[in-house]
């Protein structure tokens, strides 16, 4: 009996190529890395350490779609704008006082966030810099709430009970408004963010290692925790109902629209967060937002369909991997195939998720029968 | 008290459902209201629950009262925060939460942690099953199980009128029999039913008042004993001839008695 069934489970090439595939490039993956650990330790050593810096960046914008996908049960394709609107703010919060690389203020039409009379309420306060740091970025965190909020308000809560599909669109077209919004009306081309740890690191065996990887992987750890215990919190528990079944949550007195507004404010507060990382290294060596910044949802988003869409664990897990994969594939790869042209590491995660989706149709954490858009 | 006076409801703006509907359910009773499919049973629940919107439902005419305000246009959370949760047909549970996840979610709108932690206790009581199931993943409950999880996750809300759409829908005559005990049981510590059924020997076993719904509107209202002894409920609803038998299929197959309401 149970031959048969083993010779006709590998007849079954639709599980078995992939398979196939999937181990034997592991497998490469494996004995070349150990080769290049064995050449060079120190260097294996940096790579690592900014590839995981690059997973958390990467674990941190998946996280915010996973919150909005849990909530709504949409793609939330504006993840990308958002992030750069979040580390504008912190850029037009912390201009007047350019700590942290002692330049003057740049020439700018703005010494305010832009359309407001608002300036920081912090330029005034002594102490040290990395606290004024700090206090600007949780300030900016509020803002990109309150971003999120009217986005979900304005855009979205009419949209309620509608087809999944044309919500998603609703998100790009936001994502597309977003982004002209910041490039031509605030006009976005490098305006510093700056980082209490800048570019500075720490070396091991001659090799740098950036703080900001540090720093990335420490708030994708704590932001990961939080996710984890407010899902099991009483209004976390509302918000996985409503996104089981909307009719039957509100027959219980949920306030569905409330739930929303609170998935996406937190939503675009984790893309802020990812937005403020995706100015530093690895992901960019400018400490600036400009017009590549909102592109780090598109490079993340391999990560949240490889994790499943509407697992943490998965968004975790995914961009962790997406971020090995890619940095390894720049590291290494990259220099002995100059023939595949020189950015391809950036298509990389893509083909993660391509094989990985291969193997696993729903993601690697995914709830298999929920209905996708 | 929950007065329906006269409501007409319409879906789609188009299609008209309820025709002047009219019932009473007094504190502390339990009320059924029978009727067939179509008859606009669950409209009239979400109507009172305010769930039509979710629906392309409107109220036309007439009112909801519920302890003398007027309910109709407020919203599902306030209806619920006043006092009315409903047990939808078809059990609807949190599949993918845990029974203990089920249950707290039930009790979303009571802030109150003392209050939250008695209903919890006595849905506990009520259903000592869930007990020993409270982390399993509600989802992979039996049938029967569900239907208890769908009650006890309405009474978290502590409700004083507690609304049962169908809830011996696909359960076995056991399990129906186990429901029934709860709903009394329930009405016994002071809630009022309103219980939603197609099975009316169920329903008018246990309540002290029915109504009789046929394409929206109330054609029969009374004691349960007056009901049962009615002619036209003994055949279309219990399947009983005019002598008390059952009768076989070749008997009805070309007969149709004339329903005399509709007369």
């Amino acid at each position: 009996m149970a031959p048969a069934a083993g010779s006709l489970r590998s007849l079954d090439l639709r599980r078995g190529a992939p398979l196939g595939f999937l181990f034997g490039a592991l497998g490469a993956a494996l004995i070349f890395g150990l080769v290049q650990l064995a050449n060079d330790p120190a260097l294996f050593f940096q790579t690592f350490m900014k590839s995981l810096g690059l997973g958390s960046v990467y674990a941190l914008i998946a996280l915010g779609f996973v919150l909005i996908f849990k909530a709504t049960q949409t793609i939330n394709f504006a993840q990308g704008a958002l992030a750069a609107t979040g580390a504008l703010f912190v850029a037009f919060l912390v201009q007047e006082r350019s700590v942290f690389t002692g330049d003057a203020i740049q020439a700018d039409r703005y010494g305010h966030i832009p359309f407001t009379n608002l300036r920081n309420p912090l330029n005034a306060m002594g102490g040290p810099d990395w606290l004024y740091w700090v206090l600007s970025v949780a300030i900016a965190l509020v803002f990109a709430a309150a971003v999120g909020l009217v986005v979900e308000r304005l855009a979205i809560r009419p949209m309620v009970g509608e087809p999944l599909f044309s919500v998603a669109v609703i998100t790009l077209g936001l994502e597309i408004m977003f982004r002209v919004f910041n490039n031509d009306a605030v006009v976005i081309d490098f305006r510093p963010v700056h980082a209490p740890w800048g570019l500075e690191g720490f070396t091991v065996g001659g090799e740098l290692i950036n703080w900001s990887f540090i720093a990335a992987m420490v708030t994708a750890a704590a932001a990961f925790v939080a996710v984890y215990f407010f899902y099991r919190s009483r209004l976390g528990i509302a918000m996985r109902a409503v996104a089981f079944d909307q009719e039957a949550a509100m027959a219980q007195g949920i306030n569905v629209g409330r739930v929303f507004a609170i998935a996406w404010a937190a939503g675009a507060v984790l893309a802020a967060i990812g937005g403020i990382f995706a100015t530093q290294p690895p992901v960019d060596q400018t400490l600036s937002v400009d017009q590549e910044t909102a592109n780090i949802a598109f490079r993340a988003l391999p990560a949240v369909i490889l994790g499943g869409l509407d697992s943490v664990t998965g968004a975790l897990l995914g961009g962790l991997l997406v971020g090995v994969a890619e940095i390894y594939a720049g590291q290494y790869a990259a220099a002995n195939t100059s023939w595949l042209g020189a950015g391809y590491p950036l298509i990389v995660p893509y083909v993660v998720m391509l094989i990985g989706l291969l193997v696993r149709p729903y993601g690697f954490f995914g709830t298999p029968e929920i209905q996708r858009v | 008290m929950l007065e329906v006076a006269n409501l007409e409801v319409v879906y789609n703006d188009v299609v008209l459902v309820l025709r002047g509907l009219s019932i009473d359910v007094p504190d502390g009773s339990i009320v059924a209201l029978l009727g067939c499919n179509g008859a606009g049973k669950t409209t009239t629940v979400r109507a009172v629950t305010g769930l039509l919107d979710v629906h392309e439902g409107d109220i036309t005419k007439g009112a909801v009262n519920w302890n003398g305000a007027d309910i109709s246009d407020f919203k599902p959370s306030r209806i619920v925060e006043s006092g009315i949760t409903q047990v939808m047909e078809g059990r609807r549970i949190f599949a993918e939460l845990t029974v203990e996840e089920n249950l707290n979610a039930g009790g979303f709108t009571v802030r109150d942690r003392s209050q939250n932690a008695e209903a919890h206790q006595r849905v506990m009581e009520l259903f000592p099953l869930l007990k020993s199931r409270r982390r399993s993943t509600a989802g992979y409950l039996s049938g029967g199980e569900q239907q208890m999880l769908a009650i006890g996750r309405a009474l978290m809300t502590d409700p004083q009128l507690l609304i049962l759409d169908e809830p011996s829908l696909g359960l076995a005559p056991m399990l129906i029999e186990q429901i029934r005990d709860i709903i009394v049981d329930i009405n016994k510590q002071g809630t009022s039913v309103l219980l939603i059924e197609q099975n009316a020997v169920m329903a008018l076993s246990i309540a002290h008042y029915g109504y009789v719904m046929e394409s929206g509107k109330v054609v029969m209202d009374g004691e349960p004993k007056k009901l049962l002894a009615d002619e036209d409920i003994q055949e279309f609803y219990l399947g009983l001839h005019a002598e008390g038998e059952r009768k076989s299929f070749r008997d009805v197959k070309h007969y149709k008695r004339r329903k005399r309401w509709l007369s």
